[in-house]
């Protein structure tokens, strides 16, 4: 039978049809990688151009193309660069998970590159951790809302009048004093801060905005009253006024004790009056004192 | 033919007219620049152009930040000047932006509001108003800032620049022509630049010569004045 066989020349077919087989599958291959390759470039240019999501759809094409492929280096290789592109993202955690990813591979596959990734994780969770301590800071300064303590009603009306005293240590709110005696204030206030944006008046802009924020206070509207006090800190804080960014604390630190956030009122108010030693004014401290003492007096 | 006002001082409207109409004076609804060293005269110029409106039954808005209302008052009566049945017809509207830094009272009325020189943007906001109140009276109003010059000693100079634009605009959007006083050297040459570049007529007054730099509808002009106590007045 085999004789026979071989006297047809089935083997023959046969063998040419393995060497056609392995012939097509090497094109594939090629083919397959030749894609990667340009999926790869493709991802690394939209990085370059800072297009982050163009870039995790190529490489992630690349990584499936190399997947297929079973080239295990390749797929190392551009879980490096996604990891990359979630680090410009800012995207710390799966940043981390993409490296972590590569130097599994390298390490299975006993890649010198291993050593490499080792040290750019190590230098990832440095920049998540310096990144981390940044905004605890910010929430520090600015937190999010916090339930107000159960047993504290505030007199808003009281303390928007009180807030008004504290204004008079800015000497740009005089001039807007007699806006809150009219009947809908927020609209002359609202008058004068359009004006101060159009000609740039920074200090103005700000003082505006505390006293709009004084205004929300009283009508209980809190979140918008934050909103206000602390743009206007962020305005002072760029322009570098001093003394603008140490009265709009006096407001987020009221804020703060309406919220019951005893501790935020307490950082805010510190940081204040610090500014205010600092900058030696005597009379702004006071000032910060006694709203303080008027708050918890009541 | 352009549109112009009598500017009220004595040979100018002379000096700017047009050659072959004969008539002259300053382009309605623009912007004049007035400015040289201390002592020339400008507050002078702003003080006729003033009054002249004012006579011819021109409102006047005038935001003073060199001097407080007392001291205007008592300079315009040096000039023998009555203003008295203007501010009582509501015909003159003052922004006293300085006498809130001097520590002396004004007592507002409804032509007569306090500002200061610190703080810009009220004084934007009392312009809206008063530019409200002129535009209300008559299609047609005078309106002076005189000078820019302290307004540049007590903020910072791109500021006063981006207030100029905005008054020149408020002002001309009212139908109203505005003169602006501006001490040559009191700010660096590229904001003088600025300033300059912000209206459109330019007058250098330097003790001896009127130098008309720029004005619409008019080429460069010039002529010898002298300052009596009758105010400004251009020699032949």
């Amino acid at each position: 039978m085999l004789k026979i066989l071989q006297v047809i020349g089935i083997f023959d077919k046969l063998k040419k049809k393995e060497e056609s087989i392995r012939y097509y599958k090497r094109i594939l291959k090629e083919h397959k990688e030749a894609e990667a390759d340009a999926l790869i470039n493709l991802g690394v240019l939209s990085l370059e151009e800072e297009n982050f999501d163009e870039a995790l759809k190529y490489l992630k094409q690349a990584l499936r193309v190399y997947g297929e492929l079973e080239d295990e280096e390749g797929e190392a290789f551009v879980s490096d660069y996604i990891g990359d592109v979630f680090l410009n993202m800012r995207r710390m955690d799966e940043a981390l998970d993409y490296y972590k990813d590569a130097y599994r591979i390298y390490s299975s596959i006993r890649s010198s590159a291993k050593n490499e990734m080792f040290e750019k994780i190590k230098e990832a969770e440095k920049i998540m951790e310096a990144f981390e301590v940044a905004e605890k800071k910010r929430k520090e300064e600015f937190p999010p809302q916090v339930p107000v303590e159960e047993d504290y009603v505030p007199d808003y009306e009281k303390l928007s009048e009180k807030l008004q005293d504290v204004l008079k240590i800015l000497e740009s709110a005089s001039a807007y004093e007699g806006y809150f005696k009219e009947e809908n204030p927020i609209e002359y206030f609202r008058e004068a801060f359009v004006i101060s944006r159009e000609i740039g008046d920074k200090k103005g802009e700000a003082t505006l905005l505390l006293m709009m924020g004084t205004v929300s206070l009283k009508n209980e509207n809190l979140s918008k009253a934050f909103k206000n006090f602390k743009d206007a800190y962020d305005i002072f804080q760029s322009s570098q006024d001093k003394k603008g960014e140490a009265v709009s604390l006096l407001f987020v630190g009221t804020l703060f004790f309406i919220q019951g956030d005893m501790g935020k009122v307490s950082a805010t108010f510190r940081k204040s009056v610090e500014t205010f030693q600092q900058l030696k004014d005597k009379y702004s401290e006071s000032v910060a004192i006694d709203l303080l003492n008027a708050l918890y007096s009541g | 033919m352009l549109p112009v006002i009598g500017s009220g001082i004595p040979g100018f409207d002379k000096l700017v007219s047009n050659e072959k109409t004969g008539i002259g004076g300053i382009p309605e609804n623009t912007s004049t620049l007035i400015y040289g060293p201390p002592k020339t005269g400008k507050s002078i110029f702003c003080y006729q152009f003033m009054y002249h409106g004012l006579s011819n039954e021109e409102p006047c808005l005038y935001i003073m930040t060199d001097y407080g209302i007392k001291q205007f008052q008592q300079k315009i009566a040096d000039y023998g000047w009555d203003l008295g049945s203007s501010i009582e017809n509501q015909m003159f509207y003052i922004i006293d932006a300085l006498s809130s830094v001097s520590g002396t009272e004004v007592v507002e009325t409804a032509t007569c509001v306090s500002s200061s020189v610190h703080n810009p943007t009220d004084i934007m906001v009392k312009l809206g108003v008063g530019t409200r109140f002129m535009s209300g009276m008559s299609p047609r109003f005078r309106s002076v800032i005189d000078s820019l010059t302290t307004l540049l000693a007590f903020n910072e100079d791109m500021l006063v620049v981006r207030v100029l634009t905005a008054f020149i605009m408020r002002i001309k959007e009212a139908g109203g022509t505005a003169v602006i006083t501006y001490t040559e050297g009191s700010a660096d040459t590229k904001i003088e630049t600025m300033l300059k570049a912000s209206v459109d007529n330019i007058i250098r007054l330097d003790g001896e010569q009127l130098v008309v730099e720029a004005m619409v509808g008019c080429g460069k002009r010039n002529a010898p004045y002298i300052i009596t106590d009758k105010g400004i007045i251009i020699k032949e």
